[in-house]
């Protein structure tokens, strides 16, 4: 099998415009005909899944050699210029970290459309905004061009605002409007950041390759690094600027909790990786002290905060905050190992905390409540979706075989392998796996166990529709954890050039 | 042969002359046909001015006397003529019986021509030469417009607005011109050519700084620039709907067009002393804008405090390079006009039937979708959220400032588009959570309306996308 260049970057552009071209043909049907949306959306979806699938297989074939150097070598790019005025390109590409985190959000935009599936009202609204939202996170991670890349990681706002609050539920204008201001201000900071590397390139490019070869002021790179850093981090939940997504995550429907928390999250911790670490390598090594304090703080305030939340939902969210936390500290950590196991944290919370909002929704559904103390014995009314929580919350407090343990095996040893306040943090941070625990059990001990409440008998077990979702995000877990020799190899190349520059 | 290039400054005046002439002879037929006269001409007038821009104008441009005409001002004039036929075409209904709830408009003649009168002085204003044609020309492009404002003459708040707006707008003009004066007299003439050269000469020469902030202060005025905005929510709610819409980009763009005209000209050197009034006006601007648009309940209202907060944004570009702070004003004056028209068109729907307030637009995703989703756009594009109309042109404007170093002052003019956001998403939120309170009579959007909103909605898409427009102002502005 041997495609021509120009068809793969041709195929990349596709799953952005995909989702984006679905959504404007959507808007041509009747409002009334929700059963022909959501089969359209799902067609959609599957078939950029597959799409995406096709290149992670023609990837793995013929990976791009990383030459050593310090500029990262794209598979299927395509570079073509937008707005001559500013040098603005629309430059894409993927390497096996942007790839496999377009293969997590393509599963997790097809399960999410699945797991909407009884959504009732205003379902065209529903899949429309649904598909911007994916189509925003897509463009965002295959392009490397910074004006490109802000144009797509923003174009997620509007849709992510519209659809908390229409379809949302408890303080949900509040959660929204929260986590809209928290993610724009995150916004104002990385386009300060984006203009200053502009201009003081010399080069006045916005090509992420292009200025990862230059070598900018020392001064400079210390205000900009953590502008952009932060900025970044606030769309990847460092601590203390994690205060949106708690709100925003469990105001908002199954679906998109499962893409906000899955994938949407992730884009921060990229452009951390991809932007403020690989192209200002000297602000990074002084600021990372700060950012791997906020991380250490991050993993052990979430999980404390997790042990007591009572909404399922909340629970969830602040472990994401945990889970987060340590994408940060292995980043921090400035090593191979290090910052292997946060690509892997990444990809591994990406599907853990989907499956777990995912499993929540469907609980939710049969009985109307996400409040822990109201749920009892539910492993005797739906033995199919207790034996799915239990798995997920097993990967979500680091099971050996579940993705969960081998990033953070990863992390851990590479923050032990690194400077002496890494080790520190990594020492602190390792205790948080025993708060997880005990929150992830009680939690499953309390809902799953115990006598079954009055009626709960009636409430059924998971339909075919709801048990897809659930097997693909737990068999991904499953293989990410039982077989990660392959994605660590090919991850290990993509970080090697961001670790030259880093090196230099 | 070079009188030729002045055709369109003629054909405007002619335009003017002949609709005012024939609603005196012809009272009775010209109601229709002074509105299509208008609409002919000025897409006439618009053609006309492309041509000549595109064929023949010399780079450097011509000059008759102390009236000039260069690529650039031509694609100023082009600004002028657009945001005059969107407010000819958006004030057509306002003639009709049930046009609006705030009662019909009468006189379609006089108000077509005081319209073009206006834009004849932006025009006189953007060719000036000389600080004497640049002063008649502002006078020209704002008399009309006092008079505009006070069209509903049985309507006490338009007359309150109207006669605020004279009051307040004397004392600009003589800001204005006491600033001319100082010039004057720092220079010896009233020529830019001259006021240049002193300035060049000598750019810490405090008369000139007298003169170049007393200028600020009348151009700002007719700018609504903080803290010289309180006429603007008055004016904004009293005066008819197409006025407004006219106040808020057209006379804005003539404004912008004047500071352009001044202080990336002639007064180009004491631009670098100036830096900290520009910022100071430019943040108060926004804060003033960004505060006060969140407490109002009325929709004009709202629409003045955003449009305060909008100039803030538009001032900042005054610390970047000359080339580029002007082909980023353009841009993003044609992404602000086209963004405010569309919301107007939704304000005009709306306004139809029901009191002009925010909570008027309770239940319109349901009744109106297509409308609904509009007015998402519009408020995104206000925001400044790609890939909209509004963020491509505050992304200009915010470069211009920072390729200058100004990171500080683009952090709080992001930061600040930021707080609109809050603001701008109580319109949605009213549209499309909040359950209608009060019964009003349904929104239908006729063939021709729901035609407009298909249409006005892909121009905010395209003009946050398409690089065209962007290559075609920086061919005859620079970059």
């Amino acid at each position: 099998m041997c495609f021509h260049d120009s068809i793969t970057s041709c195929m990349l552009t596709l799953t952005w415009v995909l989702p984006l071209a679905s959504a404007a043909v959507m808007m041509l049907f009747p409002k009334d005909r929700s059963g022909l949306i959501r089969w359209f959306t799902l067609t959609a979806n599957g078939i950029n899944l597959a799409l995406i699938v096709l290149l992670s297989i023609l990837f793995i074939m013929h990976p791009p050699v990383q030459t050593g150097g310090t500029q990262t070598v794209l598979a299927f790019s395509a570079n073509h210029a937008w707005f001559p005025l500013l040098n603005i390109r629309y430059h894409i590409g993927v390497d096996a970290i942007s790839l496999s985190l377009m293969f997590l959000a393509g599963v997790i935009v097809f399960c999410g459309t699945l797991a909407s599936w009884q959504i009732r009202e205003r379902t065209k609204e529903f899949f429309i905004l649904l598909q911007i939202l994916a189509a925003g996170v897509f463009g965002s991670f295959i392009s490397f061009d910074l004006f490109t890349f802000f144009v797509f990681n923003e174009l997620t706002l509007i849709p992510t605002y519209l659809l908390i609050v229409m379809f949302g539920s408890g303080r949900k204008e509040y959660a929204a409007m929260k986590l809209n201001l928290m993610l724009m201000g995150g916004s104002a900071l990385i386009l300060v950041g984006i203009f200053g590397l502009f201009f003081s390139s010399g080069i006045h490019s916005f090509d992420m390759l292009e200025l990862s070869q230059i070598h900018f002021d020392r001064s400079f790179q210390l205000w900009a690094f953590p502008a952009l850093f932060l900025g970044f981090g606030i769309l990847g939940n460092i601590f203390p600027f994690h205060i949106w997504s708690p709100d925003g995550h469990s105001s908002a429907p199954t679906a998109i909790s499962m893409f906000l928390a899955g994938v949407h999250m992730k884009l921060g911790s990229y452009g951390c990786l991809r932007i403020a670490m690989y192209l200002l390598p000297e602000g990074c090594r002084p600021w990372m002290n700060v950012f791997l304090v906020l991380a250490v703080a991050g993993v052990i305030w979430g999980a404390f905060v997790a042990i007591k939340q009572k909404d399922l939902k909340y629970m969830n969210a602040y472990s994401s905050v945990s889970h987060c936390g340590l994408v940060f500290l292995g980043l921090a950590a400035l090593n191979s190992i290090g910052l292997r196991g946060a690509v892997m944290q990444m990809l591994a919370h990406g599907f853990i905390a989907p499956a777990v909002f995912c499993i929540i929704g469907m609980i939710y559904t049969r009985t109307h409540t996400r409040l822990i103390p109201q749920m009892s014995g539910l492993m005797a009314s739906m033995p199919f979706l207790s034996v799915c929580f239990v798995l997920a919350g097993f990967a979500a407090l680091g099971l050996p075989g579940m993705a969960g343990f081998a990033a953070e095996l990863n992390i851990f040893m590479g923050a032990f392998g690194s400077s002496s306040l890494a080790k520190v943090g990594a020492g602190l941070a390792v205790l948080s796996i025993i708060i997880t625990a005990v929150y992830i059990l009680r939690g499953v001990n309390a809902v799953l166990h115990g006598p079954a409440l009055e009626g709960s008998h009636q409430l059924g077990d998971a339909t075919f529709a709801e048990k897809v979702p659930l097997v693909m995000l737990l068999s991904c877990i499953l293989v990410l954890g039982l077989y990660p020799g392959p994605i660590s190899t090919l991850l290990d190349h993509a970080i090697q050039p961001i670790l030259n520059n880093l090196n230099r | 042969m070079s009188l030729l290039y002045f055709l369109p400054d003629l054909a405007l005046l002619a335009l003017a002359l002949a609709i005012l002439t024939g609603e005196v002879f012809l009272r009775k037929h010209v109601a229709r046909a002074s509105f299509r006269i208008a609409t002919g001409g000025l897409i006439a007038i618009l053609i006309l001015l492309s041509l000549f821009s595109t064929l023949t104008l010399p780079l450097e441009g011509v000059a008759f006397a102390s009236y000039r005409i260069t690529p650039s001002v031509v694609l100023w004039k082009q600004i002028f003529v657009l945001a005059a036929l969107a407010t000819v075409l958006i004030s057509s209904s306002y003639f009709r019986s049930s046009g609006s709830a705030r009662g019909t408009l009468t006189r379609p003649g006089a108000f077509y021509s005081l319209i073009l009168f206006s834009t004849l002085g932006m025009f006189a204003l953007i060719s000036a030469g000389d600080a004497l044609t640049f002063y008649l020309g502002l006078e020209l492009a704002s008399l009309p417009l006092y008079a505009l404002s006070a069209f509903q003459p049985h309507d006490s708040q338009s007359v309150e607005g109207a006669s605020k707006y004279v009051l307040m707008g004397a004392f600009s003009s003589t800001l204005s011109l006491f600033g001319i004066s100082f010039l004057f007299g720092a220079a010896g003439g009233l020529s830019f050519e001259s006021i240049g050269l002193a300035a060049h000469a000598n750019p810490g020469q405090p008369f000139l700084h007298i003169g170049a902030l007393l200028l600020l202060g009348g151009i700002g005025f007719k700018l609504s620039m903080a803290p010289l905005h309180m006429w603007a929510p008055d004016v904004y709610e009293g005066s008819p709907m197409p006025v407004m819409a006219f106040l808020s980009v057209g006379s804005k763009a003539a404004a912008v067009a004047a500071m352009t005209l001044l202080f990336l000209g002639p007064l180009d050197p004491l631009r670098s002393g100036m830096t900290g009034a520009f910022s100071l006006a430019g943040v108060l601007s926004m804060v003033v804008g960004n505060l006060g648009a969140m407490r109002q309940s009325n929709l004009r209202r709202f629409v003045a405090y955003s449009s305060i907060a909008q100039v803030g944004y538009m001032l900042l570009a005054f610390t970047g390079t000359a080339e580029g702070a002007r082909s980023a004003l353009q841009y993003n004056l044609i992404a602000y006009g086209a963004t405010s028209f569309a919301f107007y068109f939704v304000i005009s729907l709306i306004g139809k039937n029901r009191p002009e307030e925010i909570h008027s637009l309770q239940g319109l995703s349901s009744e109106s979708p297509g409308l609904a989703a509009l007015l998402v756009l519009c408020m995104f594009s206000l925001v400044g959220i790609p890939p909209l109309a509004g963020f491509l042109g505050k992304f200009l404007l915010f470069s211009t400032a920072a390729q200058s170093g100004h990171y500080v002052l683009v952090l709080i003019a992001a930061m600040n588009a930021v707080i609109s956001f809050y603001y701008y998403m109580r319109l949605l939120k009213e549209a499309y959570i909040s359950k209608p309170a009060t019964v009003f009579a349904p929104i239908q959007l006729s063939r021709a309306a729901q035609i407009w909103t298909l249409v006005l909605a892909i121009l905010l898409l395209v003009l946050g996308t398409c690089p065209a427009l962007g290559e075609y102002i920086a061919g005859r502005s620079g970059f």
